[in-house]
């Protein structure tokens, strides 16, 4: 990497941290700290869940998948995106915005003690929030450091320090503000480095349909035939061909990815930010649109990138970069960006993990004050809160940080893994629970305890062997405790649903 | 060049998602609601 790509890389990451002061002046109370006293417009919060939700994986994990994939994976990829930013925005946020506002409940939790009278599903759902958000934070520093060692030439612990110690600054000085207008700044970061991207890789294949025709006539490894990228039971990983699961595995795993968006709760907690329910409207014209475009840009690009690289490199590479699909994405554009140009498109997966860290913390600083300290303790002293909020914040930003010096897994997996699980835990207790009356306390602990026993189970002794992904069977499992455990009780009297 | 209809119907269903969905929210936004 030339110095230009290098410098383009701290620039961004610099000013980060400038864009922290935005929102000093607000983070001096609890309230501005946590919710930046309710004053997020709707193109702000459309952008910080945007990217939010887009880590680095996103960007390598998502847009090199297609080279070891058939399309059919960026296909549905894409489509369960949009399904899911859909159904969030106009489902789930203005329900979500009221109940909150109407009630003052100030975290995920603390709505569903409130949703479900019930202070153990509260506990519950702390407990599973933290530690699957530690766990997908690991894989969030991890695909952001990878980049930012690779291009400046540093140890991989010197890259999380460069990547983990921007966020914790500007979490602490600025709180949910400060995160949500960097997330806006770096959120425009990756629709420009998406287009790049999609713009290099294009103009160099002749457009989709010409470079799908040279992809046909391919013969990848010289036993791939290249007309398998184009059918959905077609290219895949070859134990899962082995066993003609590759249909199954794709619908899971995009469903899984796709789908978590509307029980997730770091960016549900950003709708108890918006200014207003106007804000909620506009954001739900343009927070769909901004995860579709990304999407059909980066999602699709890896088969394409066969036509770039497989001449370039040796065939021991191509067999590895399809093990490894992360890095496909990366040594595409080194190959076809000019200076300067690839340090902003490279800059992108490093501003998606910044994004996403600086949010979750951020949930997980509010689930710490409120739902720890302020239920233990009864602190109600607001320099002592905002004190406990900062600290915490940064102590959740550190622990994932040193954690992922030992965990080691592809990218794209770990956050499915995790993502899949929040999904299958919270689409109930959360996202079903803001409309259907009947739900009760018992069917809410049901679906968060087995929705994290089944999915984090399966993915370590099942998934390998059935080749199903963990979301669904933790999800049906989840969801069906949740419904049948509600059904068997009467209707709370006291539920009041919008 | 035959596609198959599995990965077409991906695509569609994205796009006529996304187009429903602005189409949606826009008609409730102008409904003021």
């Amino acid at each position: 990497m030339q110095s230009l790509d290098s410098a383009i890389i701290l620039i961004v990451i610099g000013t980060t941290i400038i864009i922290g002061f935005a929102g000093y002046r607000l983070s001096k109370t609890f309230m501005g700290y946590i919710f930046a006293n309710k004053t997020i417009g709707p193109w702000i919060l459309a952008f910080s869940i945007m990217a939010t939700y887009f880590s680095a994986a996103s960007f390598l994990g998502g847009g090199g998948a297609t080279y070891l994939y058939n399309l059919g994976f960026g296909a549905w990829l894409t489509a369960w995106h949009v399904i899911g930013v859909v159904i969030l925005w106009i489902i789930v946020a203005k329900r979500l915005f009221k109940y909150v506002s109407e009630y003052k409940v100030m975290s995920i939790p603390e709505f569903i003690e409130h949703r479900y009278r019930s202070r153990l599903a509260r506990v519950i759902a702390v407990v599973v929030m933290i530690f699957l958000f530690i766990f997908y934070l690991v894989s969030v520093y991890k695909g952001g450091a990878i980049i930012i060692s690779t291009i400046l030439g540093i140890d991989i612990q010197l890259a999380l320090l460069i990547l983990a110690i921007p966020v914790i600054i500007y979490i602490v000085i600025g709180g949910l503000r400060a995160a949500a207008i960097n997330n806006l700044f770096l959120g425009l970061l990756m629709l420009i480095a998406a287009t790049f991207t999609f713009s290099y890789i294009m103009s160099y294949v002749g457009g989709p349909i010409k470079g799908l025709e040279i992809l046909t006539q391919m013969n990848i490894l010289d036993k791939y035939p290249g007309t398998l990228w184009l059918k959905l039971n077609g290219m895949g990983p070859p134990p899962v061909m082995e066993r003609n699961m590759v249909v199954p595995l794709i619908i899971g795993i995009t469903f899984s990815i796709g789908m978590a968006q509307i029980a997730l709760p770091n960016l549900l907690i950003q709708f108890y930010a918006a200014r207003d329910s106007k804000a909620i409207s506009r954001g739900r014209v343009i927070g769909p649109i901004l995860v579709a475009l990304y999407a059909m840009l980066i999602f699709s690009l890896g088969a394409f990138c066969h036509i770039i690289l497989d001449n370039k490199i040796s065939p021991s590479e191509v067999a590895q970069l399809m093990k490894d699909t992360d890095w496909v994405i990366p040594k595409t554009i080194l190959v076809l960006a000019p200076i300067g140009i690839r340090g902003l498109i490279l800059a992108a997966p490093v501003a998606a993990s910044m994004s996403t860290i600086a949010l979750t913390v951020l949930t997980l600083s509010t689930t710490m004050t409120r739902d720890i300290v302020q239920v233990i303790s009864k602190v109600n002293n607001e320099k002592m809160l905002l004190y406990i909020a900062k600290s915490s914040a940064a102590i959740f930003a550190l622990i994932p940080m040193i954690l992922a010096n030992i965990e080691n897994r592809l990218i794209v997996e770990m956050v499915g893994a995790a993502f899949g699980t929040i999904f299958a835990c919270f689409l109930g207790p959360i996202t079903i629970g803001l409309y259907w009356k009947r739900a009760s306390k018992i069917g809410a602990i049901a679906s968060m305890v087995i929705g994290v026993s089944i999915g984090i189970s399966w993915y370590l002794y099942l998934y390998r062997t059935t080749w199903i992904y963990p979301t669904i069977p933790a999800t049906i499992l989840a969801l069906a405790a949740y419904i049948l455990l509600s059904l068997v009780r009467k209707p709370d009297k006291n539920f009041n649903p919008h | 060049m035959e596609i198959d209809i599995g990965i077409i119907a991906g695509y569609a269903i994205a796009l006529a998602g996304l187009i429903i969905g602005i189409a949606f929210s826009v008609y409730k936004e102008l409904k003021g609601e």
